[in-house]
């Protein structure tokens, strides 16, 4: 054990930097997201045209998050931000069941792409504060998550708008990218 | 969830397992009140009319959906409403508090006051808009905008609910994610002159009629603006109202007599935001204004009309005559223009547009 708490603690080296992938339909809270990441205001968000950059220190990392817009005539572009991408963030809309296909169809082509094989996922099923929203359960189970086998993944419930459910994800982004580094 | 692979391939060897087993947390949307979803949801409306009065959705989410030759009207504050596979439908959306997004709908008219507005896959959308951020559109077309003006007794209460400014209204700076090249804008401005009322008509009813609904441009919750119609006038002014209390009274009413004066005067753009001491001297180029910004949120106005500097300059002396109250006002024509550009380029940085 005491090797083993060593060894954590070379891992969790303060200048670890890990770059991260916000990605998701449009409308489903990602900048949102980003900006409670950051610890800051949430209240004049504006639809993202292009993409945001934040960095965020949590736990002896530093996270540098991209967040990329999501309208379907640019998601084309989710691509040129792949390379060295140390975690997934994607992002759910859980009451917007109209598209649950379209964003589990994004997330299966994700998941294919090359420069982001092995590469950890975190789902946030965010708008949990919405009455019609789904549970995260149901998104797992209609998005099949389960079958998931080639990389470390989770599911969690959030409202980024009121901040809950953030910071269990975050807990498991740090303890899954401890691991890794 | 999603642990029962992860836990498995740390049996594998990757790491020993150094959680416990914890209960489930609880979050708050575990132990919400049970309400009937579906009193939220508007589906499958054929030629009907449907009025959800204020205090019926409270700040909860509304989903319009599969409905025609209809008029949904929600006199209330909203969290976020989705309006999809609509056709030839009126809609009134009271203020909301985030986005609104509309889908799949054709030949539609709607009055809406939202912090975001979006639209995918949509034809022929006439809105009445206010918009705390830029509007957006997507894959639409012959999508047709114009100030959002409407008035009832509770919608001054429900603006502030939804934390949305009468004054923050980005409804002409659209930004459209899939232009046609070299063709027609997938979306043009309604005129100024075009009524609410022809477009969406009022509601019917005795508890209607009690709501004192008035669809003016003069009695309008939100102060009518030009936008981006294209200037008429080549001398504009800038005047900004520093927070006391009531300076968003005294922003309302100024606008109200500049128009009484000088009808042909307009209101091209209004903004509130919050300023620094040192925001405040690289906009106003002094720093006279330093400690009036730290009372709050300032209102500016950008008026356009022959004369407007003067005649602002003259109304303000009028209105402020016996007050301590602080107001700018551009001391010439000449130097309006740099006035006006730093004021709207940093409110617009601030808020992120």
């Amino acid at each position: 054990m005491g090797l083993l708490s060593l060894l954590r603690k070379l891992r969790s080296n303060p200048d670890v930097e890990l770059r991260i992938l916000l990605l998701g339909l449009d409308n489903a809270g990602k900048t949102t997201l980003l900006k409670v990441l950051a610890s800051e205001d949430i209240s004049h968000i504006t639809p993202t045209q292009g993409f945001n950059i934040k960095s965020v220190q949590s736990k002896g990392f530093k996270l540098n998050v991209w967040d990329i817009g999501g309208q379907r005539r640019i998601r084309p572009y989710w691509k040129n931000y792949f390379e060295n991408t140390d975690l997934l963030i994607y992002v759910i809309d859980s009451s917007d069941r109209k598209r649950f296909e379209e964003t589990g169809d994004e997330l299966t082509e994700l998941l294919e792409e090359e420069k982001l094989a092995g590469v950890p996922v975190l789902i946030f099923a965010n708008k949990q504060d919405l009455l019609t929203a789904a549970k995260a359960s149901e998104i797992a189970e209609g998005l099949n998550l389960n079958a998931i086998r080639d990389r470390e993944w989770q599911i969690q419930a959030c409202s980024a708008l009121t901040g809950e459910g953030v910071k269990e994800g975050v807990e498991w982004m740090t303890k899954t990218c401890n691991r890794k580094k | 969830m999603g642990c029962l692979f992860s836990c498995l391939k740390r049996f594998n060897g990757q790491m020993p397992l150094e959680e416990t087993a914890e209960e489930p947390k609880v979050y708050s949307w575990d132990k919400r009140e049970r309400v009937n979803v579906q009193d939220f949801i508007i589906d499958g409306k054929k030629g009907e009319t449907v009025v959800k009065h204020a205090g019926t959705v409270n700040g909860e989410q509304i989903v319009i959906q599969n409905c025609q030759d209809s008029s949904i009207y929600i006199f209330d504050h909203i969290a976020t409403v989705s309006v999809d596979d609509c056709i030839n439908c009126n809609i009134f959306l009271g203020p909301i508090k985030t986005s609104v997004f509309i889908r799949d709908c054709k030949q539609c008219r709607v009055v809406v006051a939202c912090q975001q507005f979006r639209t995918r896959d949509c034809f022929q959308i006439d809105t009445f808009l206010l918009c705390g951020t830029q509007p957006i559109i997507e894959s639409s077309s012959r999508m047709r905008f114009a100030c959002f003006r409407y008035y009832y007794q509770q919608l001054e209460h429900q603006f502030r609910s939804a934390g949305l400014s009468i004054f923050n209204n980005n409804w002409s700076n659209i930004h459209d994610f899939t232009p046609v090249p070299d063709g027609d804008k997938n979306f043009s401005y309604l005129p100024p002159e075009a009524k609410v009322e022809d477009f969406v008509p009022m509601p019917e009813g005795e508890e209607v009629s009690s709501m004192q609904i008035r669809v003016d441009s003069e009695s309008s919750m939100v102060p009518q603006t030009w936008g981006k119609r294209g200037m008429v006038h080549e001398e504009s002014c800038l005047i900004v109202f520093f927070n006391d209390g009531g300076s968003t009274e005294r922003a309302i009413k100024f606008v109200q007599t500049v128009r009484s004066r000088k009808p042909d005067c307009i209101l091209v753009q209004s903004k509130e935001v919050s300023m620094g001491p040192d925001d405040a001297g690289r906009v106003f180029g002094s720093h006279s204004y330093a400690n009036a910004t730290r009372q709050g949120p300032v209102v500016g106005l950008h008026l356009s009309g022959e004369g407007i500097v003067s005649l602002s300059q003259a109304l303000v002396t009028e209105m402020m005559t016996g007050t301590t109250d602080l107001v700018f006002v551009s001391q010439s024509p000449e130097a309006a223009t740099a006035q006006i550009e730093n004021f709207y380029n940093f409110a617009d940085m601030q808020m992120g547009i």
